[in-house]
């Protein structure tokens, strides 16, 4: 963990050995939306470990609390209750400041769509991160992760200049550029064609087990889900399968059982 | 349709109020004008009837000068006219009034009231005859003997002068008196009002002999016998009058001196207009973009109804309803506030005249001017946008668009182009004299300028928004690139939000430029050409002061030369017909008064020399003629003037003055350096003495030099002494001299600055709105940077730096647009010999620059704390 944020090691009862290879997790984490007779809980005491250099997928129907889940564990939104831990810093312990420094240095994110902003040019969004911390780039990586993700010829246009998919593999290269601990994918491949996604989740997949980033993926794509080592299913705001290994023909299956079709 | 466009403007409340907020200023300052106005007139007219509505008939000179700026000067009426009316049987009585000039001294021995601009201080004289009487005794008695004064009650309360004080007078014209305080008088029934002007009152001899203009009267008033009406009574006076005389009715007289004084109402409500137009001008632009930006962003929405079966004219019609709403409620709130606006002015124009007590008098021509006005800019400026939505296709329904991508035509680049090469040929051959006059060429450059700065504005905001933020990145890193850009990036809302601002700029440097210029003129010309050691002057008011001062310096051992400047004023009439053929005048003001006198030749400004004298003090440059032969009868004029009207050595040229009549005067002398551009005549003060009026007759300015034993300082101290006596006259260095001339423009700058700034604030709301509504557009946007590690200063640091770019490229073209076109103008009166030439107020110009640029931070306080505040979660999740 870094040193400049004011990280508490309190221990917590689960700081064990294991423990420690968490990149994330979750300990009774409740999120509750509305209050007294509309109250939603989105988040229902969930328990969660997300090993590190692992490429983790959430799944479940609309309205499971998957996005809610991901959120929470980004520091993009507070728990009602519970805790979330990254590493060895609990983000309900963070102000505002140091959340935003911790996704800044320790967070990359890839959404569905609106991946990029529309006036800096593709390099410029790859380094984006970077220059908000005022961190010089590692320059070698940098070249490396434009290489891996094969954007060299288009770095000085702008988003809209760009394919959908090309969109995407920028987003994963800025996610990549400032070396995460964890990366943060939701829907990635939601608005692209089939090898646009393919290509987007090859390079997720690589992340891990090339450069050994944690990565935690939301989808509802079982073919999506397959390209990771873990799937884990949410329902109503709990967790009701984990899954190692998938397939998009497990998935699909188990799928089916928790009522999504 | 009129449904959705009623909810449409209810969804967007806030987005409408920020846009209203800008016809609100504007409108608010037009109506609270007008109510003021119409308050002041109620109000004036009154007093005006009331201190003449007993007069039936009043005699007067049919000899009149119109000034420049409203009011007017009249011959005088000789004394022994008031027997002949006296003895008309149909007149009861009849009284000569004596109105001169004659300042009150204050305890501190400074002059009570003004001296300048302000409300006049006139000297009466007392009328037994209780109809014939102009104000109403409120205290005391009459004046009686030659040592007794009558002040009005506002200045003896303001000079905490008591009923039996000792009371300083000093007349312009013939010096300082004193006199014992007997009664105060007022306007209206018990005295206790006033128009703001300081009254004295004295005895008929009296007064004859502090105004210095005996046996003269400004006119006679007369009421009839019971049965006249005032109509027999001024038909029966006529025939007794000589024929540079003419009697008008009571009724009549009181009209026109309502109008003489609803113009000086007049000059002050329109001036204050003005600048309530130029804001609503500047508010008109503000509402465009901001319909503009509204419309890009529901250009979704509108294809969606297009898709559903709405129609063009629909669409159009639902934009056009929003406008009506935004501009009918922002006319309403505009009435209602500038209400609120003409109570507090009325309290403050309170302080000068007495006001009737009461709300102000709201007619409904205000109430209309101020909905209209907010009506009609709203919707006007929503057209455009309007149109732009009517266009949307029903495939937008369904399609990403990129917002407002409506990309620059051709077509502007030409038509823009065209106009600033149009603008730039009229200026170089207006001001390279190849056209008659440069000022028309000026005007014609200065429109197409304008006009190209609106076409091609969206074309250089772009390029002119990367260069200004250039070094944005280096001084804050992303967040500067991000500001950056994003002004670049919608270069016609960038443009249309600078343009409010650079209206306003624009004004305030071409006015700053003019000013400079002009001072630097005076004082140059002063420092220059003056070789006097000292001047004594009379303080920069619009009076000079007596001329026996002067004449006693002149003795002075210790002084060589000492040399009076005066002024005053007269129509060239060489070749133009005396009597204007009736019918043929638009005056309203000479429909009652007979046949009219006046000439229709411009008013001239003449200075009064001592030849001996004044070319030893005064470099005029060079003098052809000598100015020993400038006697009576004969003038000097600048070189270039006699040039342009024809004149040479020994030719007769016609004057008309209002007192003296019309008078042929002799061409003796030229000189190629007048000391003030605006006044090239020069008349020996034997000649002034005879034919300016009389309270004219006074020195503005003496120019002393040392005698040739004594020492500089020797010289001051004795002119000191002499010059301590009066309120009216100081002693300066000719530069000191120069300045105090220049800062007469002062008061009058700081009043336009201060109103100019308005126009400016409502470009900064501009500003706020632009960003606002950009702030909105891009909230997914912000969301995603705030996701990726933005922090909130460094979000706050971009919305700011956007701000500024906008700011100061407003303030660079307004600055250039301002600076080209006074530069163009000052170039053009020089050519003209008005200005000696241009001059850059630096200082000024780099203060509004930095203020501009710091206003740009104080416009995006509020837009960029509504970004910093935005939920990321929020944002991120908004489809």
């Amino acid at each position: 963990m870094s040193t400049s944020i004011d990280v508490s090691t309190v221990t917590s009862e689960g700081h064990d050995g294991a423990r420690q290879l968490a990149a994330a997790r979750t300990h009774r984490a409740v999120k509750v939306y509305g209050s007294a007779e509309t109250a939603v809980r989105a988040l229902d005491g969930i328990d969660v470990v997300f090993d590190r250099a692992m490429f983790t997928a959430i799944m479940g129907p609309s309205g499971s609390g998957k996005s809610t889940l991901m959120h929470c564990l980004a520091g993009l939104d507070d728990l009602t209750s519970g805790e979330v831990w990254l590493g060895e810093t609990q983000l309900g312990r963070l102000s505002e400041k140091q959340l935003t420094r911790t996704r800044r240095e320790k967070l990359g994110f890839v959404f569905q769509a609106f991946n990029l902003v529309p006036s800096l040019t593709a390099l410029e969004n790859i380094t984006l991160p970077l220059d908000l911390a005022s961190r010089r780039p590692d320059k070698t990586w940098l070249d490396h992760v434009i290489e891996t993700v094969g954007l060299g010829q288009r770095l000085a246009h702008r988003p809209c200049e760009l394919s959908g998919g090309q969109q995407q593999r920028v987003a994963v290269a800025r996610a990549l550029a400032s070396r995460p601990e964890v990366i943060f994918a939701d829907e990635p491949t939601g608005n692209l064609d089939t090898s646009s996604g393919a290509e987007v989740l090859d390079l997720l997949r690589l992340a891990v087990r090339e450069y050994g980033r944690t990565v935690v993926m939301v989808t509802h794509d079982p073919v999506a889900a397959s390209y990771s080592e873990r799937v884990v299913f949410l329902a109503d705001g709990k967790i009701v399968d984990d899954m190692a290994g998938p397939t998009p023909e497990r998935v699909i299956d188990r799928m089916k059982s928790v009522g999504e079709v | 349709m009129l449904r959705i466009a009623l909810k449409s403007a209810l969804a967007h409340k806030r987005r409408l109020i920020t846009t209203g907020i800008a016809i609100v200023i504007g409108v608010t300052f037009m109506t609270g004008t007008l109510i003021l106005s119409d308050t002041l007139g109620t109000a004036i007219d009154s007093l005006v009837s009331d201190a003449y509505d007993e007069y039936d008939a009043v005699i007067r000179s049919k000899e009149v000068q119109t000034l420049p700026f409203g009011g007017e000067i009249r011959a005088t009426v000789p004394a022994e006219i008031e027997a002949a009316v006296s003895a008309v049987p149909e007149v009861k009585a009849a009284a000569g009034n004596v109105e001169g000039f004659a300042f009150v001294i204050g305890k501190d021995g400074e002059v009570l009231g003004s001296t300048g601009l302000g409300p006049p201080s006139l000297a009466f004289n007392w009328i037994d005859v209780p109809e014939l009487q102009v104000g109403t005794l409120s205290e005391g008695r009459p004046p009686e003997n030659d040592d007794e004064v009558v002040l009005d009650f506002r200045t003896a309360e303001k000079g905490g002068f008591r009923i039996g004080d000792t009371v300083t007078i000093e007349s312009p014209n013939t010096g300082t008196y004193e006199f014992e305080l007997v009664g105060l008088t007022g306007l209206g029934e018990a005295g206790d009002e006033t128009t703001g002007s300081t009254i004295s009152v004295y005895t008929l001899p009296t007064v004859w002999r502090v105004v210095g203009q005996p046996n003269k009267f400004q006119y006679i008033s007369a009421v009839g016998t019971g049965g006249a009406s005032q109509e027999e009574v001024v038909e029966a006076i006529t025939p007794v009058l000589p024929p540079d005389l003419e009697a008008i009715t009571g009724a009549a007289y009181v009209k026109e001196q309502q109008e003489l004084f609803g113009q000086f109402v007049g000059l002050i409500t329109t001036f204050i207009l003005v600048f309530g137009i130029i804001a609503v001008f500047v508010g008109a632009f503000i509402i465009y973009n901001s319909f503009s930006i509204i419309i890009a962003q529901r250009t979704r929405e509108m294809g969606l109804l297009r898709a559903v079966g709405a129609g063009r004219g629909q669409i159009l019609g639902s934009v056009v309803i929003e406008a009506v709403l935004v501009g009918l409620a922002a006319g309403i709130v505009g009435l209602v506030s500038g209400i609120g606006i003409a109570f507090a002015l009325k309290s403050l124009m309170g302080s000068f005249f007495t006001l009737p007590p009461g709300p102000p008098t709201i007619t409904p021509d205000s109430v209309l001017v101020a909905i209209l006005v907010g009506l009609l800019v709203t919707v006007v400026s929503a057209l455009i946008p309007a149109r732009r939505a009517a266009k949307i296709t029903p495939i937008a329904a369904i399609t990403e668009v990129e917002v407002d991508s409506s990309s620059l035509s051709r077509g502007r680049k030409v038509f823009g182009t065209a106009l600033v090469v149009t603008g730039g040929l009229s200026l170089y051959l207006g001001l390279s004299d190849t056209l008659g006059n440069p000022l028309t060429a000026v005007g014609i450059g200065a429109a197409c300028f304008f006009i190209a700065f609106a076409v091609l504005g969206p074309v250089i905001a772009a390029p002119m928004s990367r260069v200004l933020g250039k070094p944005l990145p280096a001084l804050a890193g992303v967040s500067g690139r991000l500001a950056r850009e994003n002004a670049a990036r919608n270069p016609k809302r960038t443009a249309a939000t600078a343009a409010a601002l650079t209206i306003g700029v624009a004004l305030i440097s071409v006015i700053a430029v003019m000013a400079a210029s002009f001072k630097a003129d005076i004082v140059d010309s002063t420092t220059n050409q003056m070789t006097a050691d000292y001047v004594v002057s009379s303080g920069g008011s619009f009076f000079g002061f007596n001329p026996a001062i002067s004449e006693e310096i002149a003795g002075l051992d210790s002084v060589g030369i000492a040399s009076p400047l005066r002024y005053t004023g007269a129509q060239i009439t060489t070749g133009i017909g005396m009597e204007v053929p009736e019918g043929d005048t638009d005056q309203p003001l000479s429909e009652q008064s007979g046949e009219p006198t006046a000439v229709d030749a411009p008013l001239e400004f003449l200075q009064g020399i001592d030849p001996e004298t004044y070319f030893e003090v005064v470099d005029a440059g060079e003098l052809v003629g000598d100015p020993g032969s400038l006697t009576d009868g004969k003038f000097a004029l600048a070189e270039a003037r006699a040039e342009e009207e024809g004149l040479e050595i020994g030719d007769k040229v016609e004057f008309y003055f209002v007192e003296g009549g019309r008078v042929e005067l002799e061409l003796a002398l030229t000189y190629s350096e007048p000391l003030d551009p605006t006044t090239v005549y020069y008349l020996p003060l034997s000649s002034f003495e005879k034919y300016a009026s009389p309270q004219f007759r006074n020195d503005f300015a003496l120019l002393v030099t040392s005698a040739g034993g004594s020492t500089r300082a020797e010289t001051k101290a004795d002119v000191e002494e002499v010059v301590a006596v009066s309120p009216m006259a100081e002693v300066k260095d000719p530069a000191d001299w120069g300045e105090e001339q220049a800062a007469m423009l002062n008061g009058l700058l700081g009043v336009i600055y201060l109103l100019l700034l308005l126009a400016v604030g409502v470009a900064l709301i501009g500003i706020v709105n632009t960003l606002t509504l950009s702030i909105f557009e891009r909230t997914r946007e912000l969301g995603l940077l705030r996701a990726v590690g933005m922090s909130r200063a460094q979000l706050r640091t971009a919305v700011r730096w956007e701000s500024v770019i906008m700011a100061v490229i407003g303030t660079l073209i307004g600055l250039v647009i301002g600076i080209g076109l006074a530069l163009a103008i000052t170039t053009a009166l020089s050519l003209q010999d008005f200005l000696s030439g241009p001059s850059l107020p630096v200082v000024q110009l780099v203060v509004v620059s930095i203020l501009a640029g710091l206003a740009g931070v104080a416009a995006s306080i509020w837009p960029a704390g509504r970004a910093a505040r935005l939920n990321v979660l929020d944002a991120i999740a908004m489809e």
